[in-house]
Order: structure tokens, then C-alpha cells, then sequence
């Protein structure tokens, strides 16, 4: 990702303007404390919170000038949402899916990504993935949805599911295939939501928020120059947009997580040692996941070992809700106040974490034979 | 020193331990005051206990790095050298009260003059001096691990000195020391455990490539590389705190490792034969010297503000 402006501040003097920023203003959204119960609401304060950022500069501080960022790298992006989680609000979560997508579009597409991240780094516009669908999770590579060539662009049709907050979402990067059978023959699209033969339904999840959504393509002819990279190169680019995901989004989950953690300690109840464990589970991330993020800020490859930052975040992630919930044992049964209903919809959330993004169990097998170099085993 | 230095001094440190370590057995003091331990402590005293501390968990030998790196703790001073004095320590590392019986790490009891004794004082520890003399009581000790050389020891004498000590500095190195220790166990049992993996033959392919098998050798690597991302691997000894965080973590890796070694190794695994349940025993025992709730405390009060980006 290149940057157009040289003198971007080095993180920990970011940091520390960042920081008495948010400790002198006063009217910030998204309090971390004071999150609303349905997810709606609660997107809509995390925007505004992006708004601010954005408007501030501050949140532009890491992008490239192309897209309206003050340039410099990912780490004053990752350092930002530190320093938000720190100041008690919460981390804008449409920046999960932005952190992920972003860096894959500007360097497959620029020209796509000058055009249509602008309004998704701002705060205004939400978007999301559509990669699984019913008969392709896991095996990602199986998926069905078609994208075919007609006059003026490509014709979708197809089913994606789990799609994280999708009936909210202006527009998501899909993966359907435009060729052969397996990850060769698979392109992504940036596909407007709101476009005729596109229909959204939200699922609502086990905790009772409405996380995530399904969507259904019919028909749908989405512009040429909407399609990321070149067609085939699908794969390719969700392959790289999935180190982000296992970087940024688990240096943004840490940050989020560190915060309930000591919020939950601090309550008292907890105990030490599930506490203590929790504790190193997230330095251990802390750690682990910047060294991703500056990897991939520096335009290298983390590799495979990136699987076991997975199986650390969803470890981490359990294990403080885990802490929450045992804490405030009490209420997180038997209360019917917002907050109840909130911590137990987080402890829902924290048992899917182990499956979303590419579930642990295969990256257990990632990190047994890439990484230990076990026998391949059979699938 | 730069990034790049600081692992080029590691990277000799590290090969000029491993042949100075004797593998699977006690290593001699003097051979590992010889590769400069003073000099290297003054220069990074993190990365002199991680490193040292790592290979002889690795490489399983048993030696007095323990007590080495609870001694850069206290910052002994040169009249207490490791030739002629020895720290006795407790379980868990508490100070003692009036009834001093504890434990050393010692190459020959016989050359000790002084026991060097952490007993609590009013608002803190101090160290005593107790002459060694023929009233002493010394034992090799059996147990867990009866390769450790560790010796149960009853000082005879009476404190003829006493110094002010900086005691939760001394459990701190030795918890640093065993933090890298642990990982380095860890690392060799998972080894240990993917030699016979990939070698071992059932239903016609090698155990190696079943899930069930690797799902727990993966667990193990997470964990040790959890401990390792949280190992404080350069710089002075930091603070309780910190090493709490390494120590538990490579703990929890420990056993990790040894429960996934010991599962997908099968039968051979549960022979006196076979090294495994040396370095199963090994682990197990470093749980002596960490009181689990004691550093939790301490991890829980890490701040986490060091910029890692």
C-alpha cells in the first residue's frame, strides 16, 4: 500500500495525540459501557464513533491518500483502536469488515477501492463478506454461487450465508464462481446490497442480535468493473484478505477484549487463576497479532503461523467471556437489564468465534502440517 | 543494541550453550559460569536467563541456572560467589520464618561455606548468611524429578550475617529462567512426539496425518508459542508482573505438551524405557517453585502498555 504523504507520525507519537484527543473531547458516541441492546442501534453509534474518527483525522492516519487517509502504514490504524478500546468507547465494528477488505481491494483494485472504500472508511456506508453459503464453509472452495458474464457485467445467482452484518450492509465483497471447478475458477465482486435480484434476510443469532445475514442472488448483474483483481484471482485475494483478518482483527478483538477483561476483574468475583489465564491468552495475541499487522504493513507474507493467532483469539475470546460471565453470575442468570442481556448475547457471540473466519479445527490442521509439518491427512 | 544485534548475541549465546549443556544430565556449574554468565547478564540479562534457561529445557539437562538467575535477581555481590555459597529456597518460593529447611541446587555440597537464606522480615526479606559447618543436614533429594540436583538442606549454624534483599527481583529471574525452560520442554516433547508420528504406522499411514493426532499437537504449539510471544526475552529482568504472565503461560504449556506427547506417542510413552516421562517429570516439577494463585495475582496487574506495533 503506498502512501503519498512522508511525514506520518511514528506510532507512539500517534498514539499519544490520539489519546488526548479522545480523553478532550466529551461528546464521543459508543461508549463502551452504554451499548445498546440490538445490534442496530449499537452499528449506528459505532459509525458515528467512525465519523468522528474520520473527521478528526485521526482515524485517517494509516490509509493511503487515494482513498482519503493521511498515509503512514496499518500500525497507526491498529494503534488507533487501541487507544479507543483503552478510552472506554468501543471499537467501531464495521471497521472489522473494513480492516479486512480494505487492504485486499487497494491492492487488487485500486481503481475500485479509490471509488468505493471512501464512504466505508468514513463510517457512512457498512459492508460485508459474502463468502460461506450453505454447502461451503469449511471447504470454502465448494462454493456454488455463479457469476456469469452477460452485456454490461456479470450475472449473479447464488446463496451466501453468515454474512456478518449484512442486512445492514451497503455493499459486500462476494466470492462466486466464473470458471473451473475449486479455488481456480473462483472471482470476487463488490456487489451493491441494494441492487435489484439481491435480497438480504438477517439470521438472529443464539445470543438474540440479528450478527449476521443471508443473502440471496437472482439474477443480479453486477457492473464489470466491479469484479476485484482479474477473474480466477478470487482465491488469491480472499487468501491475502484473510491474513488481515487474522492480524488486524484479532489486534482489534485483544484490544476489546483487554477492556472487558479489566472491567470484569476490576468488578470483582472473578477467579485468579480463569482470570490470570485469560490475561496471558491476550498478551500472548497482543504480541502475536501486532507482529502480523507489521508484517503485512511492511508487505510481507506472515505465512501459516498466522492459524495459530486464530486459535489464540478464539481461545482469548472464550476465555474472557468465560470470566464475564462467572463474575457477574448472578445477573448474567437470572438479571433482565440491558446489560444482562448484553453479556449474555457477548458469551453467545464468543462461543462462534471458534468457528467464524475459518473455524479452529482446521486450523489446527494448518498448523499441525504447515507449521509442525505432520503427514498430510486425508479430507 | 539493535533488533539485529540483540539477535546475533542471542544466537551465539545460544549455540555456545548448547554445547556447554550435557544433555540429559547435570551440567557443571563452572561450564556454565564459563561462557561468560557475569559479563552477559551486565549486557542483557533477560536474554542471558531466556536463552540459557530454554536450552537446558530443551536439551534437558538439569544445572544450577535456577538458582543463577534467582541470584541476578538479587544482584549478589561478588563476595557471595556461587562456588562457595548457595541459596536454600522454599516451595513456592516464600521467605522463611524460624524453621529454615530448605532446598539448593548444588554441584558438590561439600565446597558450600555459606547457606544463603531469604527470611522475612518486618515489611519485607532479607537475606541471611548461615555458616555451613558439620551440624548441617544435607540430602540429595529423590522425587518428581531425582535428576534435578536438588538437595534438601538443615543448616546446622546460626545467621552470622544478614542483608537487605530485593526478594520478589530473586523470584522474578528464577520464575524468567523457568518461563524459558518450560518452553524449551515443551518444544522437545512436542518434537519427540512428531518424530514418532510421522514414523509410526497404523491402519496402513502414518498416525500423524489423523486429526485426532494432530488437533492435539497443534494445542500444544499454540500454547507453547503463547508462552513464547509473552517471554521477556531481552532487556533487564522485568517485574513480577511480566514474568507471572511468562511463567504461567509456559506452565500451561508444559502440560499441554506433555498431555499431547504422552497421548499420540501411545504404550512406548508409559515405558521407563522411553525419555518422555523425563521431561514429563521435569515440568512437573517446576511447578515448585511457581505458586499458581500468587502469580495470577501478579499477571492480572500487567498494565499491557508496551508498544508492540
Amino acid at each position: 500500500v503506498s502512501s503519498h504523504v512522508v511525514d506520518a507520525p511514528p506510532v507512539p507519537r500517534h498514539r499519544r495525540a490520539v489519546r488526548a484527543w479522545l480523553l478532550g473531547t466529551h461528546d464521543l458516541p459508543a461508549a463502551a459501557d452504554r451499548e445498546p441492546v440490538d445490534l442496530e442501534t449499537t452499528l449506528a453509534e459505532d459509525r458515528a464513533l467512525q465519523r468522528r474518527l474520520w473527521d478528526s483525522g485521526f482515524g485517517r492516519h494509516g490509509w493511503p491518500a487515494e482513498v482519503g487517509g493521511l498515509g503512514g502504514d496499518a500500525r497507526l490504524r491498529a494503534a488507533t483502536y487501541e487507544e479507543v478500546a483503552r478510552a472506554g468507547y468501543r471499537v467501531p465494528q464495521p471497521t472489522y469488515t473494513v480492516e479486512t477488505l480494505s487492504p485486499a481491494l487497494l491492492r487488487y483494485s485500486p481503481a475500485l477501492a479509490r471509488d468505493l472504500l471512501p464512504p466505508a472508511l468514513a463510517g457512512d456506508e457498512i459492508w460485508c463478506q459474502g463468502f460461506s453459503e450453505p454447502g461451503a464453509g469449511s471447504d470454502l472452495a465448494a462454493l456454488a454461487c455463479r457469476a456469469a458474464p452477460v452485456a454490461g457485467g456479470w450475472r449473479l445467482d447464488g446463496h451466501k450465508i453468515w454474512s456478518s452484518f449484512g442486512h445492514v450492509s451497503a455493499r459486500s465483497a462476494v466470492l462466486a464462481r466464473t470458471g473451473e471447478p475449486g479455488h481456480r475458477g473462483i472471482s470476487m465482486f463488490v456487489v451493491d446490497l441494494a441492487a435489484p435480484g439481491v435480497e438480504v434476510r438477517p439470521i438472529r443469532a443464539a445470543g438474540g442480535r440479528r450478527e449476521f445475514a443471508e443473502i440471496f442472488f437472482d439474477g443480479h448483474v453486477t457492473p464489470a468493473d466491479r469484479i476485484v483483481g482479474v477473474p480466477g484471482q478470487g482465491w488469491e485475494i480472499a487468501m491475502y484478505l484473510l491474513q488481515w483478518e487474522r492480524g488486524m482483527y484479532a489486534w482489534q478483538r485483544q484490544a476489546t477484549l483487554r477492556a472487558r477483561l479489566v472491567a470484569a476483574v476490576a468488578a470483582g468475583g472473578a477467579d485468579p487463576l480463569s482470570a490470570a489465564r485469560a490475561t496471558v491468552l491476550l498478551a500472548a495475541l497482543r504480541r502475536r497479532s501486532a507482529r502480523t499487522v507489521g508484517l503485512l504493513a511492511a508487505g510481507g507474507n506472515p505465512g501459516p503461523a498466522v492459524s495459530v493467532d486464530k486459535v489464540l483469539l478464539s481461545s482469548a475470546e472464550q476465555a474472557v467471556m468465560d470470566v464475564v460471565r462467572e463474575s457477574a453470575a448472578g445477573s448474567f442468570l437470572l438479571g433482565d437489564a440491558a446489560h444482562d442481556e448484553l453479556r449474555r448475547g457477548d458469551w453467545f457471540y464468543s462461543r462462534a468465534a471458534t468457528i467464524y473466519g475459518g473455524s479452529v479445527d482446521i486450523q489446527r490442521t494448518i498448523v499441525a502440517e504447515r507449521v509442525l509439518g505432520l503427514p498430510r491427512g486425508a479430507r | 543494541m539493535t533488533t539485529a544485534e540483540t539477535d546475533q548475541l542471542a544466537a551465539d549465546v545460544r549455540a555456545a550453550t548448547r554445547r556447554a549443556l550435557r544433555p540429559r544430565a547435570w551440567t557443571p556449574t563452572a561450564d556454565l559460569l564459563a561462557l561468560g554468565w557475569d559479563d552477559l547478564l551486565a549486557e542483557d540479562a533477560a536474554l542471558a536467563v531466556t536463552v540459557l534457561g530454554e536450552e537446558s529445557g530443551r536439551a534437558l539437562a538439569a544445572t544450577r541456572l535456577p538458582e543463577l538467575a534467582l541470584r541476578a535477581g538479587l544482584g549478589l555481590a561478588a563476595d557471595a560467589p556461587p562456588e562457595t555459597t548457595a541459596v536454600l529456597v522454599a516451595p513456592g518460593l516464600r521467605p522463611f520464618d524460624a524453621d529454615v529447611a530448605g532446598l539448593a541446587w548444588l554441584d558438590d555440597p561439600g565446597r558450600i561455606r555459606t547457606w544463603l537464606v531469604p527470611v522475612r522480615r518486618d515489611g519485607g526479606v532479607a537475606l541471611a548468611g548461615i555458616p555451613a559447618g558439620a551440624a548441617d543436614t544435607v540430602r540429595p533429594v529423590g522425587g518428581m524429578d531425582p535428576d534435578l540436583g536438588l538437595y534438601e538442606v538443615r543448616p546446622g549454624g546460626q545467621p552470622a550475617t544478614e542483608r537487605p534483599c530485593d526478594w520478589p527481583a530473586a523470584v522474578s529471574a528464577l520464575h524468567l529462567h523457568l518461563a524459558a525452560a518450560n518452553i524449551g520442554l515443551a518444544e522437545a516433547m512436542v518434537d519427540l512426539a512428531r518424530e514418532h508420528v510421522a514414523a509410526r504406522t497404523q491402519f496402513g499411514v502414518p498416525i500423524g496425518s489423523f486429526q485426532a493426532v494432530q488437533h492435539r499437537l497443534a494445542d500444544a504449539h499454540v500454547a507453547t508459542e503463547a508462552a513464547r510471544a509473552v517471554l521477556p526475552a531481552s532487556g533487564a529482568v522485568p517485574c513480577r508482573a511480566a514474568t507471572s504472565t511468562a511463567v504461567l503461560a509456559s506452565a500451561w504449556a508444559v502440560e499441554a505438551a506433555g498431555a499431547a506427547a504422552t497421548q499420540v506417542m501411545g504404550a512406548i510413552a508409559c515405558t521407563w524405557e522411553h525419555p518422555l516421562h523425563r521431561y514429563v517429570r521435569r515440568g512437573l516439577a517446576a511447578g515448585l517453585w511457581v505458586d499458581r494463585d500468587d502469580a495470577a495475582r501478579h499477571a492480572l496487574t500487567a498494565t499491557e502498555t508496551e508498544e508492540v506495533l
